[in-house]
């Protein structure tokens, strides 16, 4: 049975000048339009069965909002069609129409009518969605008292009480804590097996990937592919490297952090390659990494040190490397040249990450980097993100394990 | 959100549990917490009546006719005064029940039409309780007859005719934000255009034409009819007064209709 059919679906926005021109349009009875167009959707076929569960990827602007609108019923299609096989409820927000002063009770009977359950069937899932949402001991007490993970608990509850045989979520699952999160997917995994009918938006391709048996890849409004959940999210997640990669080669090198030194050897251009030997500024983790570091000078010098330090963009400083510490002999610097750094594999784990690069004076014995005055030091000079190809755990490092089984008997 | 104009009519009645659930609540949000509580309910209308009272019945010595008393003067300002307010203040608020609730609007599927219904309800129950009071009063003063049965039948069509209004003027506040703006001023021209701290009787022959024109004209002098002569309100009356509630309550909900497609992708 199919749950959802689309059939060239099109959402086009109007756009007035001024806002006297939608009263025009909307109560005069003449033809004339009095807007500008922008196109949020573009010729969306798709369809979905019952008991299936769809993912919509995309990036920002894609119109992933904007097709679980139309769907919901909150928007109408500019043209094409759908159609929808069952009670539809629409998960867009968290916490839509609670208040803060009323106790979690009355925040459920409330919401719970706005959303268009009836008395009787608030009061009788009423244990059922304090129960879901773990709020036994706090729901007496008004919602200003409760953390925003608490919040989304009960908004959640709320929602799946609907008992809709189509459910569509919008990035909600963002909010909650892992544990929450785990609790919700459990509970949407078993809503599917029971067969009901899911569709998810997110950024995130790895909880797609968990929850959906496909996904529906959407770009600047218009499909993509849609597909099995492994292809896509694969090749999503290529695309956005790839975006990312060529961002952050376009732009160059970065001018906001500080630049201090003598000058005799001056860093001319950092560049991060990738195992074919192209710029590349976004990894995965396990990746080979060649961080190379362009240099010039007017004099001729020999082996000075490079260094290299590598900080998170919350200011973690991750991880650094100093040839002056090391048996390493760099030989003679003279005109212009470049020094590779290789990082392989890359180990350093989820994130976006700044790149320093300086050069320093020679210096016999082991002295410390902090007593020397640079050639050159160029602060936060390449920004790259790391991405793991597996969970979306944000750590800053995984280390390198050796596993092994033991019988016990 | 396709549904055919008399459908959506129907399923207004079918809403009706939403309805009393967000009037009590849009009550309980504005008493709750402050510290004087219910009380607000007659604070406003006091110290409004308590103003115009002695400004037009003590500074000017407006009066009704030759041998009214101050007293009855009170009594005349009252009678109007008390249903305009209720008017004017659920009309200014209701005018804003869409834009204010955003989420509402574009994130659950929600019948939208209900917001200024039960804002008019909750505006309009609180300035019932001041006309409860001046019944009362009448009462105390053995000024009541029976024509105080037709009372109810008056303050409804003021409701559906207040209704009527504020969904026109809440789905013109979506496109035009200037409406909630301009909307007080109107509303105090408008007041001062109806014969609320007179009585239709005060008003010139040269003026009467201009007063014929006002729906709220007539739900004036309907109320003080009832409420001071004891009187029946004349065939004019009730004709007028159905008629323009009618009208605009059907009108008020045709305009949001046709822009409810819209409403969520312009808020």
């Amino acid at each position: 049975m199919v749950a959802i059919q689309a059939k060239h679906l099109c959402k086009v926005y109007r756009w007035y000048a001024r806002r006297t021109d939608l009263i025009k349009e909307m109560l005069l009875l003449n033809k004339k339009q009095y807007h500008s167009k922008r196109v949020a959707l573009e010729d969306i076929s798709f369809e979905v069965g019952a008991g299936e569960s769809v993912g919509v990827i995309g990036q920002n602007g894609a119109g992933k909002s904007t097709l679980l609108k139309l769907l919901a019923g909150l928007s109408v299609p500019s043209s094409g069609s759908f159609e929808v096989n069952g009670k539809v409820a629409a998960l867009l927000e968290l916490g839509t129409g609670f208040h803060p002063d009323y106790s979690g009770v009355e925040n459920i009977r409330i919401n719970g009518m706005l959303l268009g359950l009836s008395r009787r069937e608030i009061e009788q899932k009423l244990p059922t969605i304090v129960e879901f949402a773990e709020l036994e001991e706090a729901i007496q007490q008004p919602l200003r008292t409760y953390s925003t993970g608490m919040q989304a608990r009960l908004a959640f509850s709320i929602a799946t009480a609907l008992q809709p045989h189509i459910l569509l979520i919008d990035e909600v699952l963002a909010v909650g804590d892992a544990y929450f999160v785990n609790k919700c997917i459990a509970h949407l995994q078993h809503f599917i097996n029971d067969g009901g009918t899911v569709i998810v938006v997110s950024h995130n391709s790895f909880l797609l990937g968990r929850l959906c048996q496909k996904i529906l890849w959407l770009e600047k409004g218009k499909l993509l592919q849609f597909d099995s959940a492994q292809t896509v999210s694969r090749a999503y997640d290529l695309y956005v490297r790839r975006l990312e990669s060529a961002r952050r080669a376009r732009a160059g090198l970065q001018e906001d952090g500080q630049r201090w030194g003598s000058g005799e050897i001056r860093v001319k251009s950092v560049l991060l390659l990738n195992r074919e030997g192209r710029q590349e500024y976004a990894y995965f983790r396990g990746e080979r990494m060649v961080v190379r570091v362009h240099y010039e000078t007017d004099g001729i010098y020999r082996n000075p040190s490079v260094y290299l330090l590598v900080s998170s963009h919350e200011g973690i400083l991750v991880t650094s490397c100093f040839s002056g510490e090391e048996p390493t002999d760099l030989g003679v610097f003279q005109g212009i040249g470049y020094v590779d750094v290789a990082f392989d594999p890359l180990l350093i784990g989820d994130g976006n990450y700044w790149l320093s690069a300086g050069i320093f004076p020679h210096k016999e014995g082991p002295e410390s980097i902090y007593r020397l005055d640079p050639y050159d030091y160029h602060e936060r000079v390449r920004e790259f993100t790391v991405k793991r190809p597996t969970r979306p755990l944000q750590t800053v490092f995984d280390h390198p394990v050796k596993w092994s089984h033991g019988c016990a008997s | 959100m396709n549904k055919s104009f008399p459908e959506s009519l129907r399923g207004l009645l079918g809403n009706f549990e939403l309805i009393r659930i967000l009037t009590v609540d849009d009550l309980r949000r504005a008493y709750t917490g402050s510290l004087m509580g219910l009380s607000w309910i007659l604070v406003k209308p006091v110290l409004i009546v308590g103003l115009y009272g002695v400004l037009f019945g003590i500074v000017f010595q407006a009066r009704g006719g030759p041998r009214q008393t101050a007293t009855e003067y009170l009594l005349v300002l009252l009678a109007g005064l008390l249903p305009w307010l209720s008017f004017s203040e659920a009309v200014s608020t209701a005018a804003g029940s869409i834009t204010a609730n955003t989420s509402l609007v574009t994130k659950i599927v929600f019948p939208i039409e209900i917001l200024p219904v039960s804002k008019v309800l909750s505006t309009m129950l609180s300035g019932l309780v001041s006309l409860v009071l001046l019944v009362v009063f009448l009462v105390y003063l053995n000024q009541v007859g029976w024509a105080m049965v037709l009372l109810p039948l008056l303050i409804v069509a003021q409701l559906v005719f207040t209704i009527g209004l504020a969904w026109f003027l809440s789905a013109m506040n979506v496109a035009v934000r200037d409406t909630s703006q301009v909307l007080p001023l109107v509303l105090m021209v408008w007041m001062f255009l109806s014969p609320v701290v007179y009585t239709t009787e005060m008003v010139p022959k040269g003026l009467a034409f201009v007063f014929s024109c006002n729906p709220m004209a007539y739900f004036l002098d309907g109320y003080r009819m009832i409420l001071l002569n004891n009187q029946p309100p004349n065939f004019l009356i009730w004709g007028v007064v159905t008629a323009m509630a009618v009208t605009i309550f059907l009108t008020g909900f045709w305009v949001l209709c046709r822009m409810r497609a819209h409403i969520a992708d312009f808020i």
